[in-house]
């Protein structure tokens, strides 16, 4: 055999030992991480869901939505009061435009659109969006039609998404209702 | 996603956004270590941005696939930022002997900034930014674009300001960096002014 | 004697990277993550934190390994090993701290690409002993995570007019809320309103203002020791005592 062939043998050997030794830690390290991670998300989901309805007794699981008109929902959640009656339902809602992707939770009780949490916003004006258009929505201080607000599109997509999780809703209930 | 809006008006928009109003540097703060180290003179900043924009380009474009149709069958997504940086110290490698085969000129103005690449935040920041947010190839081909442009146009610019610079009388403790910075902070005002448009 | 040197060795590369060396306001590199993460001190503290841990960790397995690993692929090597231990830390950050996870967010992974990681394992891990690799990247962690929390207060008393703590390590906390101490807020000083500091431009202004302070303390020593050795140049010249720059 060949000298260089022998030496990059050599070295490529190791250091595909070394990789191989990297992969082979993170796999081990991720058996005992990824339930913990997994375990986070859903109590940070909880927590987001609590603060829809602050009398709502328990959620519901998870529901998947079977509706071909939604783009931007994608599952839902209903609430229920202490006598098991469903108080609304809150939304979950992804949307992406030029600046980046808005996955966000919107509560909708008897039609109306109420709170709107954000989940992720990889958008560059996130924190605008959220002081000057979600946060004073939330308090009542500003419609939702007023999208005007130094992250327009942002807010846009915002509406269009609670505007679709309420138009949802509409079906669903009347669904329901039959 | 928004099916009234045709795909190259918003592949356009996102380069738009990726170059001016959320660009790398200034806003985003990658590849702050080269633009500060190698912007003080015009030439070799520009070399510098070219290779970082071809690098930045191949690597979205080699990082893409592998995440969505490797890692990701394979139930490893965590190894990704392992994978990415393998694959751009790679591609760094390759663009360096490519350019040495074939323009010995060109490898000579920019062979010595290529191991600087590497450790450019700017390529390893698109490339896992891409699939963090899970963008679509479209999208992601978009962003690489726009930060290369922003990259290159922001690198070229400090340069022009700096080399003016350096004919000033900047108080002595401003002198070299901390001046550049604070030119960066003020060209970073403006690009925020800009966060309007498409609004 | 050797015994001593030997010491002074380890004093030396534990000493060097807090402050005559510190990697981010001596040797201004890092730059990336102490501009971008560091709105918020407890962001900025919980990122030099993190700092700390791979870049000790990436040095005494590249020194544990600088004889086995041939020198054609020694970047390639040390680029997998800092790769493998920002990949470990993203994974227990997202465990246990998923608040600091998502506020560093993908600066966590450009870690991989921090100048002073490689630089340290490139400069100084592969040629130097475990223990003296050990001290150094403690060193250099305890500096860096310093000089990336001072940036950290003072953007976010400037951008906030107030200092909180507890957002992100939620085992702090008063009553179950985080502490906000008003450090500026409600007084003529209060820049907040302006949000310049607490946007990227803030970031690059108070670092450059900090690098020119530092450049003017330097400068003003050097001419202090200009003047001292002036002066001292007529009696003998003790140079021992004077410290070594």
């Amino acid at each position: 055999m060949n000298e260089t062939v022998k030496k990059y043998l050599k070295v490529g050997g190791i250091l595909g030992l070394i990789a191989g030794a990297s992969a082979a830690i993170i796999c081990t390290l991720n058996v005992f991480t990824e339930p913990k991670i997994k375990e986070n998300e859903f109590n940070a989901q909880q927590a987001a869901l609590a603060k829809f309805y602050p009398d709502a007794k328990k959620y519901s699981e998870e529901l998947s939505l079977k509706d071909a008109k939604a783009t931007y929902v994608l599952s839902y959640w209903k609430a229920f009061d202490a006598e098991d009656l469903v108080i609304g339902n809150v939304y979950k809602t992804s949307g992406r435009n030029a600046y980046g992707a808005i996955t966000m939770l919107v509560g909708v009780s008897k039609g109306e659109i109420g709170k709107i949490v954000l989940v992720t916003n990889t958008e560059t004006y996130a924190d605008t969006i959220v002081e000057e258009y979600l946060d004073p929505y939330n308090k009542g201080a500003r419609s939702l039609d007023d999208t005007k607000c130094g992250a327009t599109k942002g807010a846009e997509l915002i509406r269009a998404m609670a505007k679709e999780a309420q138009s949802v809703d509409e079906r669903l209930n009347s669904k329901e209702g039959q | 996603m928004n099916a009234t809006v045709p795909f190259i008006v918003t592949f356009l928009l996102a380069i738009v956004n990726a170059t001016l109003m959320d660009n790398v540097v200034l806003i985003r703060f990658y590849g702050i270590c080269s633009f500060v180290g190698v912007s003080n003179k015009v030439k070799p900043a520009f070399s510098m941005g070219v290779a970082v924009a071809f690098v930045t380009i191949f690597a979205s474009l080699v990082c893409w696939p592998l995440y969505n149709f490797v890692l990701v069958p394979a139930g490893i997504p965590f190894m990704d930022t392992v994978v990415y940086i393998l694959v751009i110290a790679s591609l760094v490698q390759l663009v360096g002997l490519v350019i040495k085969k074939y323009s010995p000129a060109l490898y000579k103005a920019f062979g010595i900034y290529l191991p600087l690449i590497t450790t450019n935040c700017a390529v390893l920041g698109v490339a896992q930014g891409n699939t963090d947010s899970g963008l679509s190839f479209g999208l992601s081909m978009a962003q690489a674009i726009g930060t290369s442009a922003g990259f290159l146009i922001i690198i070229f610019l400090m340069a022009c300001i700096r080399s003016r610079l350096d004919a000033m009388n900047v108080p002595k403790a401003f002198k070299g960096i901390p001046i550049a910075l604070i030119v960066a902070g003020i060209m970073s005002i403006a690009l925020i002014g800009l966060g309007g448009i498409g609004s | 004697m050797s015994d001593e040197i030997a010491r002074n060795r380890h004093k030396e590369s534990f000493l060097s990277g807090i402050i005559k060396q510190n990697p981010l306001f001596v040797a201004i590199l890092g730059m990336c993550p102490a501009l971008a993460v560091t709105k918020t001190f407890e962001a900025s503290f919980g990122m030099g934190l993190l700092f700390t841990f791979v870049l000790v960790c990436s040095n005494v397995i590249v020194s544990l390994l600088r004889k086995v690993v041939p020198e054609e692929i020694e970047t390639p090597a040390h680029i997998v090993i800092i790769a493998t231990f920002v990949t470990i830390v993203k994974m227990l950050t997202n465990a246990l701290l998923p608040e600091l996870y998502s506020s560093l967010g993908v600066f966590l992974s450009l870690l991989v690409v921090n100048c002073i990681v490689l630089g340290r394992s490139e400069s100084f891990a592969k040629k130097n002993t475990v223990f003296d690799s050990f001290l150094d990247g403690v060193g250099n962690g305890i500096g860096y995570t310093l000089a990336i929390s001072i940036i950290g207060i003072i953007r976010e008393i400037l951008g906030k007019g107030s200092l909180t703590v507890g957002k992100i390590f939620t085992f702090i906390s008063y009553n179950g809320s985080p502490i906000t101490i008003p450090i500026l807020k409600n007084s003529v000083f209060d820049v907040s309103m302006g949000k310049i500091f607490s946007n990227p431009a803030g970031g690059f202004i108070v670092m450059g203002i900090l690098l020119a302070i530092i450049a003017a303390v330097v400068n003003y020593n050097k001419a202090k020791k200009k003047a001292a050795a002036k002066s001292a140049a007529k009696p003998a010249p003790n140079t021992n005592l004077g410290g070594a720059k």
